[in-house]
Protein backbone atom coordinates (compact mmCIF):
# COMPACT_ATOMS: atom_id res chain seq x y z
CA UNK A 1 0.00 0.00 0.00
CA UNK A 2 2.82 2.14 0.78
CA UNK A 3 3.96 1.77 -2.86
CA UNK A 4 0.50 2.84 -4.54
CA UNK A 5 0.35 5.92 -1.63
CA UNK A 6 3.84 6.89 -3.48
CA UNK A 7 2.97 6.49 -6.69
CA UNK A 8 -0.24 8.50 -6.38
CA UNK A 9 1.46 10.79 -4.40
CA UNK A 10 4.46 11.60 -7.19
CA UNK A 11 1.46 11.69 -9.88
CA UNK A 12 -0.76 13.92 -8.25
CA UNK A 13 2.20 16.24 -7.77
CA UNK A 14 3.31 16.25 -11.23
CA UNK A 15 -0.12 16.74 -12.38
CA UNK A 16 -0.40 19.81 -9.92
CA UNK A 17 2.82 21.34 -12.19
CA UNK A 18 0.67 20.12 -15.71
CA UNK A 19 -1.23 22.76 -14.64
CA UNK A 20 0.71 25.34 -13.76
CA UNK A 21 2.54 24.43 -17.47
CA UNK A 22 -0.84 24.62 -19.59
CA UNK A 23 -1.95 28.10 -16.96
CA UNK A 24 1.54 29.48 -18.69
CA UNK A 25 1.06 28.26 -22.27
CA UNK A 26 -2.73 29.87 -22.18
CA UNK A 27 -1.87 33.07 -20.80
CA UNK A 28 1.04 33.22 -23.80
CA UNK A 29 -1.63 32.64 -26.32
CA UNK A 30 -4.25 34.75 -24.66
CA UNK A 31 -1.84 37.52 -24.75
CA UNK A 32 -0.67 36.96 -28.66
CA UNK A 33 -4.92 37.05 -29.08
CA UNK A 34 -4.75 40.51 -27.32
CA UNK A 35 -2.01 41.72 -29.33
CA UNK A 36 -3.71 40.73 -32.85
CA UNK A 37 -6.98 41.98 -31.66
CA UNK A 38 -5.03 45.38 -31.54
CA UNK A 39 -4.48 45.16 -35.24
CA UNK A 40 -6.59 47.01 -37.49
CA UNK A 41 -8.10 46.19 -40.85
CA UNK A 42 -5.96 44.08 -43.11
CA UNK A 43 -2.46 45.33 -41.58
CA UNK A 44 -1.59 41.97 -40.90
CA UNK A 45 -1.81 39.68 -43.28
CA UNK A 46 -1.71 36.13 -41.09
CA UNK A 47 -4.10 37.53 -38.95
CA UNK A 48 -6.37 34.78 -39.33
CA UNK A 49 -4.38 32.12 -39.38
CA UNK A 50 -2.54 33.25 -36.38
CA UNK A 51 -5.98 33.46 -34.49
CA UNK A 52 -6.24 29.46 -36.32
CA UNK A 53 -3.19 28.73 -34.46
CA UNK A 54 -3.77 30.43 -31.25
CA UNK A 55 -7.66 28.81 -31.13
CA UNK A 56 -5.61 25.09 -31.57
CA UNK A 57 -3.43 26.56 -28.53
CA UNK A 58 -6.25 26.99 -26.60
CA UNK A 59 -8.55 23.62 -27.49
CA UNK A 60 -4.80 21.75 -26.49
CA UNK A 61 -5.03 23.23 -23.01
CA UNK A 62 -8.72 22.28 -22.35
CA UNK A 63 -7.65 18.91 -23.74
CA UNK A 64 -4.57 19.04 -21.67
CA UNK A 65 -6.55 20.50 -18.28
CA UNK A 66 -9.10 17.74 -19.28
CA UNK A 67 -6.90 14.58 -18.71
CA UNK A 68 -4.62 16.33 -16.03
CA UNK A 69 -7.67 16.42 -13.91
CA UNK A 70 -8.60 13.19 -14.54
CA UNK A 71 -5.09 11.81 -13.99
CA UNK A 72 -4.97 14.00 -10.42
CA UNK A 73 -8.44 12.17 -9.43
CA UNK A 74 -6.77 8.76 -10.52
CA UNK A 75 -3.86 9.41 -8.90
CA UNK A 76 -5.64 10.28 -5.62
CA UNK A 77 -7.24 6.62 -5.50
CA UNK A 78 -5.01 5.39 -3.10
CA UNK A 79 -5.50 8.00 -0.39
CA UNK A 80 -8.46 5.68 1.06
CA UNK A 81 -9.14 2.22 1.39
CA UNK A 82 -12.20 2.45 0.37
CA UNK A 83 -14.17 5.53 -1.15
CA UNK A 84 -17.91 6.28 -2.39
CA UNK A 85 -17.70 7.11 -5.78
CA UNK A 86 -19.90 7.77 -8.19
CA UNK A 87 -19.69 4.56 -11.21
CA UNK A 88 -20.46 6.96 -14.41
CA UNK A 89 -17.13 9.05 -13.37
CA UNK A 90 -15.43 6.18 -12.64
CA UNK A 91 -16.16 4.95 -16.29
CA UNK A 92 -15.79 8.36 -17.96
CA UNK A 93 -12.06 8.35 -16.27
CA UNK A 94 -10.46 5.16 -17.80
CA UNK A 95 -11.86 5.80 -20.65
CA UNK A 96 -10.52 9.08 -20.93
CA UNK A 97 -7.50 7.66 -19.57
CA UNK A 98 -7.04 5.02 -21.91
CA UNK A 99 -8.04 6.49 -24.88
CA UNK A 100 -4.30 6.40 -26.29
CA UNK A 101 -4.17 2.38 -25.77
CA UNK A 102 -7.83 2.62 -27.84
CA UNK A 103 -6.78 4.31 -30.13
CA UNK A 104 -3.88 1.71 -30.88
CA UNK A 105 -6.28 -0.79 -31.40
CA UNK A 106 -8.67 1.42 -33.49
CA UNK A 107 -11.44 0.96 -30.92
CA UNK A 108 -14.17 3.48 -29.08
CA UNK A 109 -15.25 3.48 -25.68
CA UNK A 110 -18.53 5.64 -25.29
CA UNK A 111 -20.74 5.71 -22.29
CA UNK A 112 -24.15 6.60 -21.44
CA UNK A 113 -24.37 10.27 -20.72
CA UNK A 114 -27.79 9.73 -18.85
CA UNK A 115 -26.95 7.22 -16.39
CA UNK A 116 -27.35 9.53 -13.79
CA UNK A 117 -25.42 9.27 -10.38
CA UNK A 118 -24.74 5.81 -9.11
CA UNK A 119 -22.47 5.64 -6.11
CA UNK A 120 -20.68 2.96 -5.34
CA UNK A 121 -18.83 2.12 -1.85
CA UNK A 122 -15.48 -0.05 -3.08
CA UNK A 123 -11.41 -0.23 -2.79
CA UNK A 124 -11.27 2.71 -5.52
CA UNK A 125 -8.24 1.03 -6.87
CA UNK A 126 -9.62 -2.36 -7.44
CA UNK A 127 -12.48 -1.39 -8.56
CA UNK A 128 -10.49 0.99 -11.46
CA UNK A 129 -8.69 -2.06 -11.92
CA UNK A 130 -11.39 -4.02 -12.85
CA UNK A 131 -13.11 -1.25 -15.12
CA UNK A 132 -9.81 -1.10 -17.48
CA UNK A 133 -9.29 -4.96 -16.95
CA UNK A 134 -12.69 -5.05 -18.62
CA UNK A 135 -11.76 -2.58 -21.08
CA UNK A 136 -8.33 -4.17 -21.77
CA UNK A 137 -9.60 -7.68 -22.36
CA UNK A 138 -12.56 -5.92 -24.98
CA UNK A 139 -9.31 -4.53 -27.05
CA UNK A 140 -7.93 -7.63 -27.25
CA UNK A 141 -10.80 -9.38 -28.51
CA UNK A 142 -12.11 -6.85 -30.71
CA UNK A 143 -11.93 -5.69 -34.51
CA UNK A 144 -10.55 -2.31 -35.12
CA UNK A 145 -13.16 0.31 -35.75
CA UNK A 146 -15.85 -1.30 -33.77
CA UNK A 147 -17.23 1.11 -30.64
CA UNK A 148 -18.39 -0.46 -27.33
CA UNK A 149 -20.65 0.94 -25.76
CA UNK A 150 -20.77 1.20 -21.76
CA UNK A 151 -23.85 1.70 -20.05
CA UNK A 152 -23.95 1.66 -16.25
CA UNK A 153 -27.50 1.52 -13.64
CA UNK A 154 -28.71 0.24 -10.81
CA UNK A 155 -31.46 -2.14 -9.45
CA UNK A 156 -33.95 -2.03 -7.03
CA UNK A 157 -31.42 -4.31 -4.30
CA UNK A 158 -28.99 -1.77 -5.44
CA UNK A 159 -26.41 -4.23 -7.32
CA UNK A 160 -24.76 -2.19 -9.77
CA UNK A 161 -24.47 -3.43 -13.47
CA UNK A 162 -21.79 -2.31 -16.08
CA UNK A 163 -22.28 -3.44 -19.00
CA UNK A 164 -20.11 -3.43 -22.16
CA UNK A 165 -21.41 -4.25 -25.72
CA UNK A 166 -19.69 -4.19 -29.10
CA UNK A 167 -21.70 -2.56 -31.67
CA UNK A 168 -21.20 -4.88 -34.25
CA UNK A 169 -21.69 -7.96 -32.47
CA UNK A 170 -22.04 -10.48 -35.64
CA UNK A 171 -17.97 -9.86 -35.85
CA UNK A 172 -17.25 -10.96 -32.11
CA UNK A 173 -18.62 -14.25 -31.42
CA UNK A 174 -15.84 -16.31 -31.84
CA UNK A 175 -13.42 -13.97 -30.50
CA UNK A 176 -15.79 -13.65 -27.43
CA UNK A 177 -15.67 -17.21 -26.70
CA UNK A 178 -11.54 -17.02 -26.30
CA UNK A 179 -11.78 -14.50 -23.65
CA UNK A 180 -13.18 -16.85 -21.16
CA UNK A 181 -9.82 -19.12 -21.85
CA UNK A 182 -7.73 -15.96 -21.87
CA UNK A 183 -5.10 -15.35 -18.45
CA UNK A 184 -6.32 -11.86 -18.91
CA UNK A 185 -10.11 -12.85 -17.89
CA UNK A 186 -8.56 -14.95 -15.43
CA UNK A 187 -7.16 -11.74 -13.72
CA UNK A 188 -10.02 -9.53 -13.84
CA UNK A 189 -12.08 -12.66 -12.10
CA UNK A 190 -9.49 -12.52 -9.86
CA UNK A 191 -9.66 -8.76 -8.98
CA UNK A 192 -14.33 -9.03 -9.40
CA UNK A 193 -13.96 -11.66 -7.01
CA UNK A 194 -11.97 -9.66 -4.61
CA UNK A 195 -14.61 -7.02 -4.96
CA UNK A 196 -17.61 -9.47 -4.36
CA UNK A 197 -19.00 -9.03 -7.26
CA UNK A 198 -18.97 -11.17 -10.57
CA UNK A 199 -18.58 -10.79 -14.36
CA UNK A 200 -20.01 -12.24 -17.61
CA UNK A 201 -19.05 -12.54 -20.94
CA UNK A 202 -22.10 -13.48 -23.79
CA UNK A 203 -20.45 -14.28 -26.85
CA UNK A 204 -23.95 -14.27 -28.44
CA UNK A 205 -24.68 -11.16 -28.10
CA UNK A 206 -21.47 -9.56 -27.58
CA UNK A 207 -21.74 -8.20 -24.42
CA UNK A 208 -19.58 -8.12 -21.35
CA UNK A 209 -21.36 -7.83 -17.60
CA UNK A 210 -19.89 -6.56 -14.41
CA UNK A 211 -22.17 -6.84 -11.54
CA UNK A 212 -20.81 -4.94 -8.44
CA UNK A 213 -21.61 -5.21 -5.16
CA UNK A 214 -20.79 -1.69 -3.07
CA UNK A 215 -19.25 -1.87 0.58
CA UNK A 216 -22.86 -0.93 2.08
CA UNK A 217 -24.40 -3.09 0.60
CA UNK A 218 -23.25 -6.40 1.47
CA UNK B 1 -11.04 54.08 -11.08
CA UNK B 2 -9.05 51.01 -11.86
CA UNK B 3 -9.20 48.06 -9.79
CA UNK B 4 -5.89 47.57 -8.28
CA UNK B 5 -4.96 43.73 -8.31
CA UNK B 6 -2.37 41.98 -6.74
CA UNK B 7 -1.02 38.78 -8.44
CA UNK B 8 0.77 36.30 -5.75
CA UNK B 9 2.39 33.27 -7.25
CA UNK B 10 5.64 31.83 -7.62
CA UNK B 11 5.60 31.04 -11.38
CA UNK B 12 7.33 34.35 -12.31
CA UNK B 13 6.12 33.59 -16.38
CA UNK B 14 2.33 33.11 -15.14
CA UNK B 15 2.48 36.11 -13.05
CA UNK B 16 3.82 38.32 -15.88
CA UNK B 17 1.67 37.24 -18.60
CA UNK B 18 -1.48 37.94 -16.98
CA UNK B 19 -0.39 40.93 -15.12
CA UNK B 20 -0.14 42.00 -18.53
CA UNK B 21 -3.26 40.71 -19.67
CA UNK B 22 -5.02 42.36 -16.65
CA UNK B 23 -3.44 45.25 -17.67
CA UNK B 24 -4.77 45.15 -21.09
CA UNK B 25 -8.32 45.16 -19.77
CA UNK B 26 -8.31 48.21 -17.48
CA UNK B 27 -6.60 46.51 -13.68
CA UNK B 28 -4.11 48.29 -12.07
CA UNK B 29 -1.65 45.01 -11.34
CA UNK B 30 0.89 44.57 -8.87
CA UNK B 31 2.66 41.24 -8.32
CA UNK B 32 4.33 39.04 -5.88
CA UNK B 33 5.95 36.03 -6.30
CA UNK B 34 6.16 35.25 -2.75
CA UNK B 35 3.73 35.37 0.26
CA UNK B 36 5.71 37.79 2.46
CA UNK B 37 6.35 39.96 -0.45
CA UNK B 38 1.90 39.96 -0.64
CA UNK B 39 2.03 41.03 2.78
CA UNK B 40 4.49 43.49 2.99
CA UNK B 41 2.60 45.19 -0.47
CA UNK B 42 -0.73 45.42 1.12
CA UNK B 43 0.44 46.53 4.21
CA UNK B 44 2.49 49.58 2.53
CA UNK B 45 -0.21 49.95 -0.40
CA UNK B 46 -4.17 50.24 -1.47
CA UNK B 47 -5.05 46.71 -3.05
CA UNK B 48 -8.27 45.70 -3.28
CA UNK B 49 -8.20 42.17 -5.00
CA UNK B 50 -5.78 39.78 -4.41
CA UNK B 51 -5.17 36.58 -6.64
CA UNK B 52 -3.49 34.34 -4.77
CA UNK B 53 -2.09 31.13 -5.62
CA UNK B 54 -2.23 28.31 -2.56
CA UNK B 55 1.01 26.00 -3.16
CA UNK B 56 3.86 28.44 -2.86
CA UNK B 57 7.11 27.95 -1.62
CA UNK B 58 8.16 29.45 2.04
CA UNK B 59 4.83 31.37 3.07
CA UNK B 60 1.69 28.78 1.89
CA UNK B 61 -1.71 30.03 0.38
CA UNK B 62 -3.40 29.76 3.37
CA UNK B 63 -0.79 31.17 5.97
CA UNK B 64 -0.85 34.70 3.28
CA UNK B 65 -4.53 34.90 3.26
CA UNK B 66 -4.65 34.85 7.50
CA UNK B 67 -1.65 37.71 7.17
CA UNK B 68 -3.40 39.38 4.60
CA UNK B 69 -6.83 39.45 6.48
CA UNK B 70 -4.99 40.26 9.59
CA UNK B 71 -3.33 43.14 8.04
CA UNK B 72 -6.30 44.47 5.57
CA UNK B 73 -9.22 42.04 6.81
CA UNK B 74 -11.56 44.09 3.94
CA UNK B 75 -9.01 43.52 0.92
CA UNK B 76 -10.72 40.87 -1.13
CA UNK B 77 -8.78 36.96 -1.90
CA UNK B 78 -9.30 35.01 -4.65
CA UNK B 79 -7.56 31.71 -4.22
CA UNK B 80 -5.85 29.91 -7.39
CA UNK B 81 -5.74 26.38 -7.22
CA UNK B 82 -4.94 23.60 -9.12
CA UNK B 83 -7.22 20.75 -8.63
CA UNK B 84 -5.90 18.92 -6.37
CA UNK B 85 -5.94 21.70 -3.92
CA UNK B 86 -9.66 22.50 -4.16
CA UNK B 87 -9.90 22.11 -0.74
CA UNK B 88 -7.44 24.48 0.14
CA UNK B 89 -9.34 26.88 -1.92
CA UNK B 90 -12.19 26.09 0.39
CA UNK B 91 -10.50 25.96 3.31
CA UNK B 92 -9.58 29.85 1.74
CA UNK B 93 -12.99 30.74 1.90
CA UNK B 94 -13.97 29.73 5.37
CA UNK B 95 -10.98 32.31 6.51
CA UNK B 96 -12.53 34.85 4.51
CA UNK B 97 -11.45 34.69 0.75
CA UNK B 98 -13.80 36.00 -1.78
CA UNK B 99 -13.85 32.86 -4.29
CA UNK B 100 -11.33 30.50 -5.69
CA UNK B 101 -10.74 29.41 -9.38
CA UNK B 102 -9.02 26.72 -10.35
CA UNK B 103 -5.95 26.55 -12.70
CA UNK B 104 -5.44 27.23 -15.77
CA UNK B 105 -8.40 30.09 -15.84
CA UNK B 106 -9.66 31.35 -18.27
CA UNK B 107 -9.45 35.71 -18.13
CA UNK B 108 -13.16 36.26 -19.14
CA UNK B 109 -13.93 34.72 -16.05
CA UNK B 110 -11.42 35.68 -13.82
CA UNK B 111 -12.09 39.25 -14.86
CA UNK B 112 -15.78 38.61 -13.72
CA UNK B 113 -14.28 37.54 -10.49
CA UNK B 114 -11.75 40.17 -9.68
CA UNK B 115 -14.91 42.55 -10.89
CA UNK B 116 -17.37 40.79 -8.32
CA UNK B 117 -14.60 40.58 -5.48
CA UNK B 118 -14.06 44.17 -6.10
CA UNK B 119 -17.47 45.39 -6.10
CA UNK B 120 -18.15 43.47 -2.37
CA UNK B 121 -14.80 44.67 -1.07
CA UNK B 122 -16.75 48.52 -2.36
CA UNK B 123 -20.31 47.39 -0.35
CA UNK B 124 -18.20 46.18 2.48
CA UNK B 125 -16.69 49.77 2.64
CA UNK B 126 -19.59 51.98 2.03
CA UNK B 127 -21.43 49.70 4.61
CA UNK B 128 -18.50 50.87 7.33
CA UNK B 129 -19.35 54.45 6.07
CA UNK B 130 -22.60 54.52 6.66
CA UNK B 131 -22.18 52.82 9.98
CA UNK B 132 -19.72 55.58 10.77
CA UNK B 133 -21.75 58.45 9.52
CA UNK B 134 -25.21 56.66 11.76
CA UNK B 135 -23.17 56.68 14.80
CA UNK B 136 -22.05 60.34 14.79
CA UNK B 137 -25.14 61.40 13.63
CA UNK B 138 -26.72 59.47 16.98
CA UNK B 139 -23.62 60.57 19.26
CA UNK B 140 -24.72 64.09 18.37
CA UNK B 141 -28.14 64.04 18.71
CA UNK B 142 -28.60 65.13 14.90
Amino acid sequence: MKETLFMGRITATVTHEIKNVLAIIRESGGLMEDFLNMVEGDNFKYKDRFHKIISNIEDQVVRGDAISTLLNRFAHSPDADVASENVPDLLDQMIVLSARLAKAKEIVFKSDKDSGVILISSDPIRIRMLIFQAMDVLMNYCKPGQTILVNSKVNDSKLITLEFSVDSKTQVLQEFEQIILSDQWKDLISTVESLDSKAFINPENGTLRLELRSNDNR
Amino acid sequence: MAIKVLIVDDEENFVELLAERLEARGFQVRTALNGSDAVSIIAAEDVDVVLLDVMMPGKDGITTLKEIKSVKPLTEVIMLTGHGTVETGIAGMKLGAYDYLLKPTEIERLQQKLNEAHKRKEDHENRIRQAEVDRIVTAKGW
